[in-house]
């Protein structure tokens, strides 16, 4: 299996297949547009990844080799976030920190399953809960007024359900 | 008193820096004999001052490396002279220690333990900070500064003084930034989400329906102008919610069994309706492409004129089975709101009379003008009708008898206008069960339409509409075709449905298919009674009578 090496932001180097690699277009697309083969002894730099991250992204990519190309985004579709494979949703329970690190790498390096199941993870913390619940799971402050907050309230409450 | 060239006072390029330095030294230690460390506040707040305090002496110890000493070291190398001082100054190691600490403190402050073993690390790295600091100072005023002033002229040393200080005074502004900005973002610091690229929070949001959505708008004010990001706001589906299904797909589903709704589903889709409309639609209109209002029992004329008004870039616009009327459309056509419309569904909107769709295809023909108020143009409609056989090509053509059928009409109408018409077409009145203003309001309209458009169109572009139905507008006429296949014709058009439309002749369907380039007779449905009709046999809306939603004047929608 040919493989290439990766370097993270903190200098960390990881040999990686090919075709686990390529799931990220951003790295595909270098791969492409670079010439870079793989018999290239030169690591491709991922300068806004660390490793520890880096080392979990590679980690998704690998138990995820052989999925068929994610479909392309159809906006009639419903988008639903309660298809989370068991295996995703293990490799995702870590701390926020953590998680929106793994949202900014799929990003950045344009893997597109990844950045769908985290979006989606983290749209399940929000599901159903009060603002204030929402505040305190993500540590939000309040920083709207008394009046603001009422005009919000009222702007609003057409939305409401039931 | 400024020191003259004459006479030149000794240049300390270390003293103003070094006061400086020293009376941080002396707020620390005083910081340190008064804080509290068993509360945790304060000490964080510790923390912080001894942060930003390191981090400037940081700052300071570079900047004298950098200006003094390297160009000390140079110009005794110039010189070839040999200092052991030079060399063996400036090993910063302890003042990296204790940023390191401090960076380790904000992390691990967890039990009363551990803290007792930091502020004790702390408090001793400190004294053997100040125990070298102080006298390192004090080495570089006595040592280096004579040595300066022994290999640097006057004005070197003044050039170089200025620019130290330059450089303490950048470094001090930017730290203080540095602080008031972290503090500002000392709140976004603690929640992570809020520091996620705008692009990615609206990937995340977009998997929330709206009442979730808006829920999120209500946390803070970042969020709540992100949540009327245009994004979430393309699909509107009034109804659909009404029922409590938010889920964000585009489109209802369609499932017929479910159309009646009950009261409670009626009230909320009044309130949701015209609180939409009031509060989230000036915000978010001009993103808005579908809207889908079938069946909507609330809906109101003045409601889809603000519709038109800030959502000018409609595509798909669904109004079947409600009671909107022709004020509906007073404002499609303003600027150019409507002329993207490629779906346009009317479908029992049987209140519709040939003034609305005059609007319409003012709207989807953009060169053509938008219908003007009422004013007593009715001369140039009847020069209009007048001139019928050197109409330019580019209308469709009304057959001769529709023609004088309408004339006879109009001129009817026009009495309400004006008296001296009534005598040039010899008063002839034919009574209408339609309101009169309102007839020749659209045929008014028309007439201007007509006169300005028709002898130079100046629509360059085609109408982009692909599907239209007008089924069960049973007071539409020929001229409504007359309006849609103006300009440059429906070049998209691939699917109507005029099914009931039994005031319409033959000869003006037969001209107005021509219009419609890419129409099939599969997709073309019109009523039966209509002789001459293109497509005889395959296009008619009798043989759908099975459909639920056709209209035919035989399926016992006769109240028409």
């Amino acid at each position: 299996m040919p493989s290439i090496k990766l370097s993270s932001s903190d200098g960390e180097v990881f040999s990686v297949e090919v075709e686990i690699a390529k799931q990220s277009n951003t790295i595909k697309t270098m791969l492409e547009d670079l010439g870079m083969d793989e018999e290239d002894d030169e690591a491709v730099p991922l300068p806004n990844v660390n490793a520890a991250i880096l080392k979990r992204v590679i980690q998704w990519c690998t138990y995820h080799k052989d999925d068929p190309p994610p479909p392309e985004d159809d906006e009639n579709k419903e988008k639903r976030t309660d298809d989370i494979s068991s295996w995703d949703a293990d490799f995702l329970k870590v701390d926020q920190g953590t998680l929106f690190e793994l949202i900014l790498a799929a990003n950045y390096l344009d893997i597109k399953g990844l950045l769908d199941v985290t979006c989606k993870t983290v749209a399940n913390m929000i599901k159903g809960k009060s603002p204030e619940e929402i505040r305190k799971t993500f540590n939000i402050k309040n920083d709207f007024t008394q009046a603001e907050e009422d005009q919000v309230r009222r702007e609003n409450e057409w939305c409401e359900e039931k | 008193m400024a020191p003259s060239v004459d006479m030149p006072v000794d240049i300390n390029v270390f003293s103003i820096p070094h006061n400086r330095m020293k009376e941080l030294v002396d707020e620390y230690n005083m910081m340190m004999r008064e804080t509290n460390f068993h509360n945790s506040g304060h000490l964080k707040k510790a923390l912080a001052l001894l942060q930003s305090t390191f981090t400037e002496f940081k700052a300071h110890e570079q900047i004298e490396n950098k200006f003094i000493i390297k160009r000390l070291k140079l110009k005794l190398r110039q010189l070839s002279i040999e200092n052991d001082a030079v060399c063996n100054c400036h090993k910063d190691s302890k003042l990296l220690y204790i940023l390191d600490l401090l960076r380790m403190g904000h992390r691990k402050l967890r039990s009363f333990s551990e803290r007792r073993t930091y502020v004790k690390e702390l408090r001793e790295a400190l004294n053997e900070f100040t125990d070298d600091f102080l006298p390192h100072m004090k080495e570089e005023e006595e040592v280096f500064q004579p040595l300066l002033q022994q290999y640097f002229s006057y004005d070197e040393l003044r050039a170089l003084k200025r620019r130290v200080l330059q450089e303490h005074f950048i470094s001090e502004r930017i730290h203080s930034q540095l602080d008031e900005e972290s503090e500002s973002n000392s709140e976004a610091a603690c929640s992570p989400i809020l520091q996620l690229p705008d692009e990615i929070l609206i990937s995340i949001f977009l998997y929330l329906d709206k009442p979730d959505l808006i829920k999120v708008g209500k946390t803070c004010k970042k969020l709540h102008s992100l949540t009327f990001d245009g994004t979430f706001w393309k699909h509107i589906n009034p109804i659909k919610w009404a029922k409590g299904d938010w889920s964000p797909g585009i489109l209802p589903g369609e499932d017929e069994d479910n159309m009646e709704m009950n009261e409670s589903e009626l009230e909320r889709e009044s309130k949701i309706l015209s609180g939409f409309v009031k509060y989230a639609l000036p915000k978010v209109g001009k993103h808005l492409i579908s809207l889908d209002l079938s069946r909507s029992k609330s809906i109101r004329n003045t409601m889809l004129s603000k519709f038109f008004y800030y959502a000018p870039n409609i595509q798909h616009l669904n109004l079947s089975y409600t009671e909107i009327s022709d004020a509906a459309f007073k404002r499609i056509g303003l600027k150019r709101s409507g002329q993207n419309l490629k779906y346009l569904n009317l479908t029992s909107c049987s209140k519709l009379t040939d003034t609305a769709i005059l609007r319409v295809s003012s709207a989807i023909h953009y060169g053509l003008p938008a219908p003007a108020p009422v004013t007593g143009k009715v001369c140039s409609f009847v020069r209009f009708f007048d001139m019928d056989d050197k109409l330019p090509k580019c209308l469709c053509h009304v057959s001769e008898n529709t023609a004088e059928r309408r004339i006879r009409r109009l001129s009817g109408d026009e009495m309400s206008f004006s008296n001296s018409r009534r005598r040039q077409f010899g008063g002839e009145t034919e009574s209408h069960d339609v309101d009169k203003e309102k007839r020749t309001f659209s045929l008014e309209n028309l007439a201007h339409d007509v006169n300005s458009t028709c002898p130079c169109p100046h629509s360059d572009r085609a109408s982009v509409l692909e599907y239209i139905s007008l089924s069960g507008c049973f007071q539409l006429t020929d001229l409504s075709l007359r309006c849609l296949g103006a300009g440059n014709g429906l070049q998209s058009l691939e699917n109507i449905d005029f099914s009931g439309l039994f005031r319409l002749s033959g000869s003006a369907l037969q001209e107005f298919i021509k219009k419609c380039p890419k129409l099939t007779p599969e997709k073309f449905s019109f009523c039966d009674n209509i002789c001459c009709g293109s497509f005889g046999n395959m296009a008619n809306g009798c043989a759908n009578l099975d459909y639920g939603d056709k209209f035919c004047c035989r399926s016992g929608f006769s109240q028409f």
